[in-house]
């Protein structure tokens, strides 16, 4: 979510596939603009054609398949993206993508033995794009709800092109 | 107050005094209680009343007779007349229900204009009727014909004038006032019926009575003491009441509906017999140089069933778009009968000039309409929705999802402070149904809050969802309690809130309600 909120805060349309648990508030919280943003939380059987139409309307679509996806699915989207300029954030596994980010390493920060509050969690992702695997460790969000590299020098995340 | 009166001020007044225009006034009493009867299907023989902020506004015949007046509180009223219904003022209501009366009198006469629910005045219509008697007894009628029963209708120099004769009359009848003679039928009034309370007491301090007392007064005393307000009021009690009357356009009926003889079954036919309807619907307004934002479809069945639905659209319905929200409607909204007729009622609708298409292409929200309305056919509208954050305790009462095309208002504002609501970072998997869960002690007791909020055992383990393995705690904390609606029996909750961390670095947000755990969402 956080690498969608910089497309969301440029002005463009973000759409989310077949994530009907997806926290709003979180999202909002993250910087995504949910005037702009368009929800199809069951699109069932029909996910592909309902991604592929999605991406004429939105720059960046988050989808979530209820179905492993084949490779030839992915190539097709892969075409439409390409033609459209848009971007195809995928939640789970995608065969050949550009790029991929997993959480190796999460823990939060703020609770006790029944006292505090969650307020900040630190993070290490893996980003795995073409080259070695590099190892980035995060707040994910901070304590003021900010998104910073951990050695505290604030770097807005790259959109990642998944696809 | 302004103190400084030119003579040309006085002078130009007394040039406009020339001539009121002859007016006939309609006066219904008691409009509001009426409204309200008439809304709620209630009988004008029963004592009613219609209170605004806690005072009588108006009440029935019926009441008055048991010694219900106006202005008095609810528990007088009640004492007075025990068996008194309580009805609460509605303007919008009012508005609506005088609609009626003034279409009745549009019928005969165009420039009607309505002063306030229950009072409208127009120029007598005496030239075309023979006569201003002759004139009121067909405005008479055809009210009668439009079914309302009680009103008076007075005919003067000016609405004031005109409005106090309506006063004066019988029920269905009206008092004429002749030409020039509203001076001398005003002088008698107290001097009460002048609406500007400071200024009636003032007056009736300074020993002045009766509306001619006042009209005696000099002008230029009064404009000196009084200003402009003082003046004009006393212009009107010298019965020169030449005030403009603004006379109302007749609304536009723009309903455009659609019989099926014999009555269809199946959708298909019935969206393409639709399709002229709404060609015809969208022309008419453009006619007018306007366009539909807000559509209302309502489907009427043989028997009776009423399928009826509001459709919004961000930039206006064209009529490909109707004949589609007529056909998610069918389909979302099964008839269980044949429909027979078909409506379409434009719910709100604005100028074309503010919703025209720019001369350099057109708004860029216009391709993300058309693509979203393409993925409501394959999907139907349900599916399809529009994100909103709302206010509430809960993650999941904290969002919002409407379909696209439909408009509902949020129900909670997110503006007020919610207590007990969790506090940021917001979860980033909220589970629309939660899931059950179980949290044990050590010694794999289970886990629970006692009514004063106390947590015996400390949790040590938990298993989210239902025959999933335990995982040890490493952190919690807690409760947040809710005693939500306590208020009432039905809706009553009381619940307690947890946040929960495992050691593998999850964290969770759980929730006990009866000592029966659920996960509502999970932080990730």
């Amino acid at each position: 979510m956080a690498m969608v909120a910089g497309t969301s805060q440029a002005g463009e349309w973000i759409a989310i596939v077949g994530a009907p648990d997806l926290g709003l508030e979180a999202a909002a919280g993250f910087g995504i603009d949910l005037e702009r943003t368009v929800v199809v939380p069951h699109p069932g059987e029909l996910w592909l054609s309902v991604t592929a139409g999605l991406l004429d309307v939105a720059t960046l679509v988050i989808v979530k398949p209820p179905v492993p996806v084949s490779a030839q699915q992915a190539e097709r989207l892969k075409s439409r993206l390409r033609i459209k300029d848009a971007a195809l954030v995928c939640w789970g596994e995608w065969p050949r993508a550009d790029a991929t980010l997993t959480i190796i390493e999460s823990s939060w920060l703020g609770l006790g033995q029944g006292y505090g509050r969650l307020t900040a969690r630190r993070v290490i992702v893996s980003v795995r794009q073409g080259g070695p695997v590099r190892r980035i460790p995060l707040w994910l969000p901070g304590v003021d709800q900010q998104i910073v590299e951990r050695d505290d020098t604030v770097v807005p995340l790259p959109v990642a092109r998944v696809g | 107050m302004n103190m400084t009166v030119t003579e040309s001020d006085i002078a130009g007044e007394h040039q406009r005094d020339v001539r009121a225009e002859r007016q006939l006034t309609v006066w219904c009493p008691d409009w509001p209680v009426v409204a309200a009867a008439t809304e709620l299907g209630l009988s004008l023989q029963l004592p009613l009343a219609v209170f605004d902020h806690g005072e009588v506004f108006a009440c029935s015949a019926m009441a008055r007779v048991e010694g219900v007046r106006r202005g008095m509180r609810r528990r007088d009223a009640s004492a007075r007349c025990p068996e008194l219904t309580v009805l609460e003022r509605n303007e919008a209501s009012e508005i609506r229900t005088f609609e009626n009366v003034l279409s009745a009198i549009e019928e005969i006469s165009a420039g009607v204009s309505p002063v306030r629910p229950g009072l409208c005045t127009l120029r007598v219509p005496s030239r075309f009727y023979g006569g201003e008697k002759e004139a009121a007894a067909v405005v008479a009628e055809h009210l009668v014909a439009a079914g309302i029963w009680d009103f008076r209708m007075g005919i003067a120099d000016g609405i004031f004038a005109a409005e106090h004769a309506a006063r004066r009359a019988a029920p269905q009848d009206c008092w004429i006032i002749p030409p020039s003679g509203s001076a001398a039928f005003l002088a008698v009034l107290p001097i009460g019926v002048v609406e500007n309370a400071e200024l009636v007491t003032l007056l009736r301090r300074l020993g002045i009575r009766s509306l001619g007392d006042f009209a005696a007064l000099a002008v230029r005393d009064v404009h000196t003491r009084f200003g402009r307000e003082g003046a004009m009021l006393h212009r009107l009690a010298r019965g020169l009441d030449n005030r403009p009357v603004v006379s109302r356009r007749p609304p536009l009926d723009m309903d455009q509906r659609v019989s099926f003889a014999p009555a269809l079954e199946t959708v298909e036919p019935i969206v393409f017999s639709a399709r002229q309807t709404a060609d015809r619907l969208v022309a008419e307004l453009a006619h007018h140089g306007l366009v539909c934002t807000e559509v209302r479809i309502e489907v009427v069945t043989e028997g009776g069933w009423t399928g009826s639905r509001v459709w919004a659209h961000s930039r206006w319905f064209a009529a490909s778009d109707l004949i589609d929200r007529i056909y998610w409607q069918l389909q979302g909204d099964p008839a269980p009968e044949p429909v027979c007729e078909l409506r379409l009622l434009p719910e709100s609708v604005e100028s074309l000039a503010d919703h025209g298409e720019g001369l350099w292409g057109s708004a860029l929200t216009e391709h993300v309409e058309r693509g979203i309305a393409r993925l409501q056919g394959m999907l139907g509208p349900e599916e399809v929705l529009a994100p909103a954050l709302q206010g509430g305790r809960s993650p999941r009462d904290r969002q919002l999802l409407n379909p696209w095309s439909e408009r509902r208002p949020i129900q909670r504002n997110p503006g007020l402070p919610w207590p007990g609501s969790i506090p940021p970072p917001a979860p980033a998997r909220v589970f629309s149904t939660p899931l059950p869960s179980v949290v044990l002690s050590e010694d794999r007791r289970p886990v629970k809050v006692t009514s004063r909020g106390q947590v015996t055992p400390a949790p040590a383990f938990v298993s989210i969802g239902e025959d999933s393995e335990l995982i040890p705690v490493d952190a919690w904390a807690g409760p947040w309690p809710i005693d939500e609606l306590w208020w009432d029996q039905a809706q009553a909750r009381q619940v307690a809130r947890f946040q929960v961390t495992s050691v593998d670095g999850s964290a969770w947000l759980l929730v006990v309600e009866n000592d029966q755990w659920w996960t509502e969402a999970r932080y990730d």
